[in-house]
């Protein structure tokens, strides 16, 4: 069984090769943007020996890596379990983490086990990691698990989530990380899910989009010359005028966005076993069984939640992407990030393309908040879209990152 | 699936169903253009642009593979044959003393 992260999309072949697994929504952190709004455990977790089915199952249906999230995966109790009985099935286990109790002794134990790489969540230089993550000492605790796994053998990366509190940061936070010795490096946007979405001054705006194309693509061939790979998360794009150099693994590569896929070759699962095409999506919305329920198999080749993605056409897309040039090989980029703000997928503003080709015409598009989030994991509220002058004011442009940690309430 | 097309005035990527580029307005000649990389591309390699992708998902790590994607990974061979790494992965390079198969060997020509 291969672990290649590389995939000849061609083949028609649909299943879930890439699958990030929520092994419990525990957390030792708060962090003000997650998603998941993770911390206590949820009501009905799987179990380990209920995981190392699964492993059995995501065995079967040829995953070829599984990233261990939470909350904090290492929290579960059979994490190490389910780590070794993952690289028995000959499946890469990977684990993203906050770090903040990833000791020396913890990471010794994963590299034994046979976890194959950490990714460390680093989302600012340390004022702002610290801010962001709601614990003082978060950010030399993320550098400190950084280390200790590279001290046990282990392959180290970053990831990044980008929004206005750190967007000024990029360049000093990539020396950072490079100091620390990573070898890849994961950013991607903040979107307005679970806590996210109580912070509408944390967003970026979609025009702040192309000049964050050009200093990632800078960052990136910088990267390439210190032999570390800074990869784009799925809705940071698309059809800019680097998206070849933004996409691509090597450094004269010509990938670019091949659609969401969601429910064609990536997986998302929940601690409580709920199963999803990705594992940003709303769970009220694209949760299409309980492992507890059915198989893993039947809800992959049978739930029309998982099928959204497979038979998407440029028919399903509205507004602005509908009648984009790029419509059918794009189909409106990530679909958890268009259905956290008009509560459907088929129309992204967050688009480099879009936001440069509204500019040409003296234009930008300004998200409005217009209802909050209810408070679930995976939860979202609603936006619009306000069509203005490129150059029209930005108050929200200079707030402190305090003020941006804020929670805000919009009644709708 | 068509293939992009990729701009020779500005590098950007083209729809194939266009005749100006959607970035810099300029005409698109009905030939797709290579991306330049030095002596010996292909200049098949942009219609064939996005044949393949790096699995990629929010929460994940981006791929850690490390010489896997360096950039002397696949470098193009003959001018007229595709590179070997075009249509199938390559393996990645057991440790980082060995050289990825479509690399250039240490004693070859540029």
């Amino acid at each position: 069984m291969t672990t290649d992260r590389r995939l000849p999309v061609l083949q028609g072949d649909l299943h879930p090769a890439y699958v990030v697994w929520e092994l419990t929504l525990r957390c030792d952190q708060a962090c003000r943007h997650c998603g998941s709004r993770a911390g206590p455990a949820r009501p009905e977790e799987l179990t380990t020996a209920e995981a190392l089915d699964v492993v059995s199952q995501l065995a079967a249906a040829r995953t070829r890596e599984v990233v261990l999230i939470g909350g904090e995966a290492y929290l579960h109790e059979g994490f190490l379990d389910i780590v070794r009985a993952l690289r028995a099935a000959g499946i890469r286990p990977t684990l993203t983490t906050g770090g903040r109790a990833f000791t020396a002794a913890l990471a010794a134990d994963c590299a034994a086990a046979g976890l194959f790489s950490v990714s460390v969540s680093v989302d600012g230089l340390q004022a702002t990691h610290d801010a962001v993550r709601a614990v003082p000492g978060s950010f030399d605790a993320a550098l400190s698990a950084l280390h200790n796994a590279r001290a046990a053998g282990l392959r180290i990366g970053a990831n990044t989530t980008v929004n206005r509190a750190n967007l000024p940061e990029l360049e000093g936070l990539y020396d950072t990380l490079a100091a620390a010795g990573i070898t890849v490096w994961q950013v991607q946007i903040t979107t307005p899910l679970g806590r996210a979405a109580d912070r509408p001054e944390l967003l970026l705006q979609p025009w702040d989009l192309p000049g964050l194309e050009d200093r990632v693509t800078a960052l990136k061939a910088q990267a390439f010359r210190a032999g570390i790979l800074i990869m784009p998360g799925n809705n940071l794009g698309y059809f800019g005028r680097g998206e070849a150099r933004l996409r691509s693994p090597s450094a004269q590569g010509a990938d670019h966005w091949l659609g969401c896929q969601a429910g064609r070759y990536v997986m998302g699962i929940e601690s409580d076993g709920g199963v999803k095409g990705c594992p940003s999506l709303q769970s009220d919305a694209y949760i299409g069984g309980h492992l507890r329920d059915r198989p893993l198999a039947e809800i992959w080749n049978e739930s029309p939640r998982l099928a959204f993605a497979r038979a998407r056409t440029v028919e399903d897309l509205w507004g602005f992407c509908a009648t984009c040039p790029f419509a059918a090989v794009c189909l409106a980029g990530c679909s958890f990030t268009a259905h956290a703000l008009f509560g459907r997928p088929g129309n992204n503003p967050y688009c480099v393309f879009r936001a440069e080709a509204l500019r040409q015409a003296g234009q930008r598009e300004r998200l409005v908040p217009v209802s909050s989030a209810p408070g679930r994991p995976f939860d979202h509220g609603l936006f619009e879209i306000a069509l203005e002058p490129y150059d029209a004011p930005d108050p929200g442009r200079d707030l402190s990152v305090a003020d941006r940690m804020r929670p805000r309430r919009v009644s709708g | 699936m068509n293939a992009l097309l990729v701009c020779s005035a500005c590098g950007g990527f083209v729809p194939p169903v266009v005749s100006t580029c959607p970035h810099c307005a300029a005409g698109v000649s009905s030939a797709p253009v290579a991306r330049r990389r030095g002596a010996g591309w292909v200049a098949r390699r942009a219609a064939v642009a996005g044949f393949s992708m790096t699995l990629m998902a929010c929460y994940g790590g981006g791929p850690n593979d490390g010489i896997y994607y360096t950039d002397a990974y696949c470098e193009p061979g003959p001018a007229d044959a595709a590179p070997a790494c075009e249509t199938d992965a390559c393996p990645p390079a057991a440790d980082a003393s060995t050289v990825p198969r479509c690399a250039p060997q240490p004693d070859a020509a540029p």
